[in-house]
């Protein structure tokens, strides 16, 4: 980005990113740096990415028209150590509206391409329509700003994400990269393929730990372009740290925002996978298709019953302070770090473990490393192969695929496997389809035709609105088993005043779990760029971004009866939750009519 | 005993983004109970009924958990950070 005006407060065209723009079907590429038109535009994400799509019309993804829009934000290669997101935005093979239209999302991931990126000197690529062979596309700085150039990729075809990353890596060692794995090769029967990204201590260390942007399939759009990767090459820029951000810093690393996602060892809660403890105390934790059971197992994959068995590190992304992957490696007999085996995070390890009937660790490693070496999303994967298990738990006399049942290892294992390689379309293309096809979408656990992450639906009906996957879009997940209250006013106010503004970081640049509010964001921001803004600004802008999100929603079709949660939760209460049951069709009827009642003048003013 | 209660974003939004709160109190009981009656906001966040705290937070004083003291009846000192922990976070 670059600043026309040496002033705190420049007006927008006094901003100006740059973009390349590539014609996958010639070749044709064009770059340019642009002014940006308003605040979203500068603080970048989809808050910049979202105002491109709303220009384009398109009735299926994959299609020409459907441009796949990379981007960064504002904070992102800045020396804020948790600015390290990259951003993936494009009309959705998977989420669809009920007529069946795409609708618009973007997908975020840490790990260190983003930095690198924006260092060559890019805040933006757009790639229109389709390369007719497989590509890469490689940007590099010049002594005349950044290139971009186009190459074969036909070599990395048919490796895992971690292998293309290993691949690429020997041909380009000081770069950092953007992959998909089998499932986005095999866009077409997979519609919920991640982008892989590479890590600093992946790259060191040849042990499997990539960062995903994982929603909404922004893997299977790279694998219908033919792209194959993103390869940026640079070296490194951190700019100077100055005292302003070195306070930021200090409070991401040490301050409550963060608390809960660092090591226990340094004053912290240890990660997501700490989440089991609580929710299991509760009877939320997904299990069996989001059904909790009201037993102890799941307690099996708490991370204290698994310390004897495995050592368990604290690792980052690059530079981050937070340390929130927890890689777990064998531990050998004299106890030291042995092999790396999986990364256990709280969503990968509910939705391809507990919620599939498994409770063992091995197992559990097993599940999650499959999914990230195919590439796919954990969350859409999980929640889709925990309704097949559901389907034939319900009908073993006509079960589907392999007949394939919660707790069987082997069966699960090879259900991920094939869908992976693409031999599985119908589990491939996401729990909304399969279960409309198979006549019983009460039990299919989705919003919007977006897989549910791993809070139980019966405790948020803030789902129906989450614009892009159902809990790093609305923050109003966790609510009911913090605080208990189920009135209308209260769900009202959480949505409209409070759980949009989570988005606020897929504007910025920043990785969620830095924990930062809106001052210390602020303050970032001044000190990374010298931007002053006010929290009103700010806010506005997030607020602008996010309604402009459910606009997008609009154009794709979606209508009320879009807005809802999945037919269980208001007709078989689970008894077993210690949470009360609320979410009635009435209750939800009055919320929807009252969200919208805020929502709708403000959406049509933009 | 003049403290400081530092305070995750979940409280934060509700009390016009402050991040932290000074105040005067003997123990952690009654530096939460103050600040519940600055910020009554605050209040269904950090109590459950009557003075049960909610059992989804984790407080910590000086870093230290205060489960591994005296509880919400853990002395404070001047100078003490009190730090509000939520045990469950997304992503
Ligand atoms: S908090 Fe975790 S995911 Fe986020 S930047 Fe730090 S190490 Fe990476």
């Amino acid at each position: 980005m670059r600043f026309l005006s040496d002033q705190p407060h420049p007006s927008p065209d006094q901003v100006l990113y740059h973009r390349f723009t590539v014609d996958l079907g010639s070749g044709d590429i064009r770059a340019e740096e642009i002014p940006c038109q308003n605040l979203e535009d500068v603080l970048g994400g989809f808050g910049r990415s979202f105002q491109i799509l709303e220009n384009h019309d398109v009735k299926e993804a994959y299609h020409r028209n459907n441009p796949l829009i990379v981007n960064t934000g504002i904070l992102t290669g800045t020396t804020v150590m948790t600015g390290l997101r990259t951003y993936f935005s494009a009309y959705s093979p998977l989420k669809s509206s009920n007529k069946g239209l795409p609708a618009a999302i973007w997908s975020a991931g840490s790990g260190k391409f983003g930095s690198i990126l924006k260092w060559t000197g890019t805040d933006e690529i757009i790639f229109n329509y389709r390369s007719p062979t497989p590509v890469l596309a490689l940007i590099q700085e010049n002594a005349d700003g950044p290139s971009l150039t186009l190459k074969p990729a036909h070599h990395l075809l048919g490796l895992d994400t971690h292998e293309k990353i290993m691949a690429l890596q020997k041909e380009y060692p000081d770069a950092h990269f953007a992959v998909i794995g089998p499932a986005g090769e095999n866009y077409k029967n997979v519609y919920y393929a991640a982008v892989a990204m590479s890590t600093v201590n992946q790259l060191k260390s040849g042990d499997d730990k990539c960062r995903f942007a994982g929603r909404g399939g922004m893997g299977s759009m790279m694998g219908y372009k033919n792209l194959i990767a993103l390869v940026a090459q640079c070296k490194d820029k951190l700019g100077k740290l100055t005292p302003t951000v070195r306070d930021v810093n200090r409070e991401i690393a040490r301050g409550p925002g963060s608390k809960k996602f660092r090591d226990q060892s340094k004053g912290g809660l240890g990660g997501t996978w700490s989440n089991y403890q609580p929710l299991q105390k509760a009877y939320v934790l997904p299990e069996n298709n989001f059904r909790p059971k009201g037993h102890d197992l799941p307690e099996r994959l708490y991370r204290e019953n698994q310390e004897a068995a495995y050592v368990i590190k604290d690792e980052s992304c690059f530079r981050c302070g937070i340390n929130c992957h927890k890689n777990i490696y064998e531990r050998k007999p004299d106890g030291s770090k042995g092999e790396f085996r999986a990364k256990f995070d709280y969503e990968p390890l509910d939705l391809l473990a507990t919620n599939l009937g498994i409770h063992d660790a091995e197992q559990a490693l097993r599940l999650v490393r499959i999914v990230d070496n195919m590439g796919m999303d954990s969350i859409s994967c999980g929640t889709t192969l925990s309704y097949v298990l559901d389907y034939n738990e319900r009908h073993p006399e006509h079960s589907i695929f392999n007949g394939a049942t919660f707790g069987q290892f082997d069966a699960i294992f090879e259900l991920i496997e094939m869908t992976g390689r693409g031999e599985l379309p119908e589990m491939g293309r996401g729990v909304k389809r399969l279960s409309e096809k198979m006549g019983e979408p009460d039990y299919a656990m989705h919003v919007k035709g977006l897989e549910l992450p791993a809070y139980l639906p019966d405790t948020n009906p803030g789902y129906a609105w989450a614009i892009a996957g159902g809990h790093m879009s609305m923050a109003t997940f966790l609510l009911l088993v913090m605080e208990n209250d189920t009135t209308l006013d209260y769900w009202v106010k959480a949505i409209t005043e409070r759980g949009l503004y989570q988005v606020r970081d897929d504007l910025i640049g920043s990785c969620k779990f830095a924990g930062m509010n809106h001052a210390a964001a602020l303050q970032a921001i001044q000190g990374a760029t010298g931007l002053e803004l006010s929290e009103d600004e700010l806010l506005a802008a997030v607020r602008r971004a996010y309604l402009r999100g459910l606009k997008l929603e609009r154009k794709q079709g979606y209508e009320m009866g879009d807005y809802t949660l999945p037919a269980q939760v208001f007709e078989e209460p689970n008894s077993k939750l210690e949470t009360p049951h609320f979410i009635t069709r009435e209750f939800f009827s009055e919320l929807r009519d009252r969200v919208w009642a805020v929502f709708d003048p403000e959406i049509q003013a933009l | 005993m003049t403290v400081r209660i530092a305070l995750p974003p979940l409280f934060s939004e509700r009390i016009g983004g402050r991040g932290a709160v000074d105040l005067t109190a003997p123990t952690v009981r009654a530096a939460l109970v103050k600040l519940g009656e600055s910020y009554p906001d605050l209040n269904s966040l950090l109590w459950r009924s009557g003075d049960v705290v909610n059992p989804f937070l984790v407080v910590f004083v000086n870093d230290q958990d205060i489960q591994s003291h005296d509880g919400l009846d853990t002395p404070l000192h001047d100078g003490d950070e009190i730090v509000v922990v939520t045990s469950l976070e997304g992503g």
